[in-house]
């Protein structure tokens, strides 16, 4: 069936191209918007990239390949994004359990540990950032996500290692203290 | 984290997708898509010699795909390809390139002319550790930078093998070339009449020769001050005989004059942050103008010799440099020939701009055969068409001694 739409929009059928599209455009803006952390710029990397497919579709000999097309194009928009847009000014909030609302302390340690966790991964470099989210969030085996991002397997399992290892120690390295309120600072 | 057990990993893991999971459910509003649609309804699908034309084809799980450039490039190459494929059918007609071409990698298939591979250093004793600095002296011998064992290599015009120069030391005549992380950064520059500079990057000092390599004299010691070195990445020597050193970390470009007085600097880090690993190389052209290699963004950029500005390579997001440019070359005409380091995926190892800035084709595909690149650390290009590459190789370390020298021959249309 994809592999019908994609030799349809390759012959000039959009609204082949469309039913693609929409069938793919939440994996890809999750990606875009996982690797740049930044709902708007997700936004103009996808549309950057499903642009590209577009114009460039003609050019994809194997429709089966469609998929890890289409991710490879929004891994590179991602790329150039995080590169050309300037660095902004930056707030992180900081949200700690609230011992004052016991009932509530599940539920505010899972908030924690979840800002905690996007802290510590926005920190990662974005090639470390990208194999995660191709490998964990896409699912997506190592040879598949070595391959969408033209590097060799060798390189995406040192990636995956390095960014794991070095989630494991800036998570050890912040220990929660115990703060009440949400506690607002400047980067 | 070889002292994390496997479940804390399988843990951690667990977290990681789960947190991906929730994090990108929000997905972005469906008007945001029907945008998309609707633009992308305005537009035809470019026909695939079209894309070919504008990048080369890319291999994803067996198929092969492509990407592009934006089109208001295309024009200008597609004029290229054309003028290319006449200028070749003109050089092979008359026999001038003669070697295997299968080394050049251009945006178009149709633009694979210009520069042909003609002879590698492969024999004992010509293979060295790769450095980030080849230069060529008056007698159109090649220097190329042996860091680990802080001496040159010295080829002859077209390549054979001549003998080393230089040893490991702190003495006058005896040389340190490589930075304080390891990285060999040897560098060598020539005056018109043979006399030499030698940046002794690890000694934090410049030394002097004259063209019998006898000593003349040394200055610079680590520091911040005028004269001093605390990262010193780049030397080349002008069309008047100024000497230009770079120095990243301290973030200045200074010229001495060829008694080594320092005689002013260059503001060239008014537009390139100061820092170490912040630029990689210099090279002055005929004409005086300057070409800084710098890491990020990956761009070259050109200045005149009092610092304005003139024009930037890779200037914008989608360009095509991939990773970080190295060792540089301007011809005559004032086209850039830069080297990229080896993390750019499947982008041919040196790029070749016009003096506009607009990118015209690559040298040097991906691998290590002759005419392919790993890792192109240094280039040189002297009066007759020569392009020198000092070819990395597949670096494991300080030591590796995997270079080589390769030569390429520039023909029609880049060389007359």
């Amino acid at each position: 069936m994809q592999q019908q739409l994609v030799e349809r929009a390759q012959a000039g059928d959009h609204d082949a191209f469309s039913v693609l599209v929409r069938a793919s455009y939440p994996r890809l803006h999750g990606v875009a918007r996982l690797i740049l952390r930044d709902s708007e710029r997700a936004q103009d990397a996808v549309q950057e990239a499903l642009v590209l497919a577009w114009r460039h579709v003609r050019a994809l000999r194997d429709a089966d390949a469609w998929d890890a097309w289409l991710y490879r194009l929004t891994v590179r928009a991602c790329y150039r994004w995080a590169r050309q847009v300037k660095r902004r000014d930056e707030i992180e909030l900081h949200v700690m359990p609230d011992l004052e609302q016991a009932g509530s302390l599940d539920l505010s340690t899972s908030i924690a540990e979840r800002d905690q966790l996007s802290r510590v991964i926005s920190r990662l470099p974005i090639d470390q950032r990208t194999v995660m989210v191709l490998h964990f969030y896409l699912d997506l085996p190592l040879t598949d996500a070595a391959n969408v991002l033209d590097i060799p397997v060798g390189t995406a399992k040192s990636r995956l290692h390095r960014g794991l290892e070095a989630l494991r120690a800036a998570l050890a390295a912040e220990a929660p203290a115990p703060i009440s309120r949400i506690r607002e600072r400047s980067a | 984290m070889n002292d994390v057990r496997p479940s804390d990993l399988r843990s951690l893991e667990r977290r990681v997708t789960a947190w991906m999971a929730d994090e990108a459910a929000p997905v972005a509003h469906p008007s945001e898509l029907e945008q998309i649609l609707t633009e992308t309804s305005r537009l035809r699908p470019e026909p695939r010699w079209l894309v070919l034309l504008k990048e080369p084809p890319m291999r994803i799980s067996g198929s092969r795909v492509a990407v592009g450039m934006p089109a208001r490039g295309l024009l200008l190459l597609a004029l290229i390809g054309l003028l290319a494929v006449g200028a070749m059918a003109v050089a092979v007609g008359s026999g001038l390139l003669t070697n295997k071409v299968t080394s050049v990698v251009s945006p178009s298939p149709s633009a694979v002319v210009g520069a042909a591979f003609a002879w590698r250093s492969t024999g004992p004793g010509e293979q060295f550790d790769p450095g980030s600095n080849i230069d060529i002296d008056p007698q159109g011998r090649i220097w190329v930078a042996d860091p680990q064992n802080g001496r040159f290599a010295i080829f002859a015009a077209g390549g054979a093998f001549v003998e080393y120069w230089g040893s490991n030391g702190t003495a006058v005549g005896h040389f340190d070339l490589r930075r304080p992380n390891g990285d060999g950064y040897g560098g060598v520059a020539f005056e018109p009449d043979g006399s030499f500079f030698v940046l002794d990057v690890g000694n934090h000092r410049v030394q002097q020769f004259d063209a019998n390599r006898q000593f003349v004299r040394a200055w610079g010691s680590q520091g911040t001050g005028p004269g001093q070195y605390s990262d010193p990445i780049g030397i080349d020597v002008g069309p008047d005989g100024t000497l230009y050193i770079l120095d990243d970390q301290r973030g200045v470009l200074e010229k001495f004059d060829k008694d080594g007085n320092l005689v002013g600097t260059v503001d060239v880090f008014k537009t390139i942050p100061t820092g170490f690993n912040a630029a990689n190389g210099i090279t002055v052209a005929g004409d005086g103008s300057i070409y800084i290699s710098r890491v990020d963004p990956f761009q070259v950029q050109k200045f005149d010799a009092t610092g304005n500005l003139l024009q930037t390579f890779n200037s914008t997001a989608t360009g095509t440099m991939q990773e970080q440019p190295l060792a540089m070359a301007v011809d005559p005409t004032g086209r850039l020939y830069v080297t990229q380091g080896p993390q750019r995926r499947t982008t041919p190892g040196i790029l070749v701009y016009a003096a506009d800035g607009s990118y015209l084709f690559g040298i040097g595909p991906r691998g290590t055969n002759d005419g392919e690149l790993l890792f192109p650390c240094g280039l040189a290009l002297d009066g007759k068409g020569n392009l020198y590459v000092e070819e990395g190789g597949n670096i494991v370390g300080p030591g590796s001694n995997t270079g080589s020298l390769q030569l390429f021959r520039l023909g029609a249309p880049l060389w007359p």
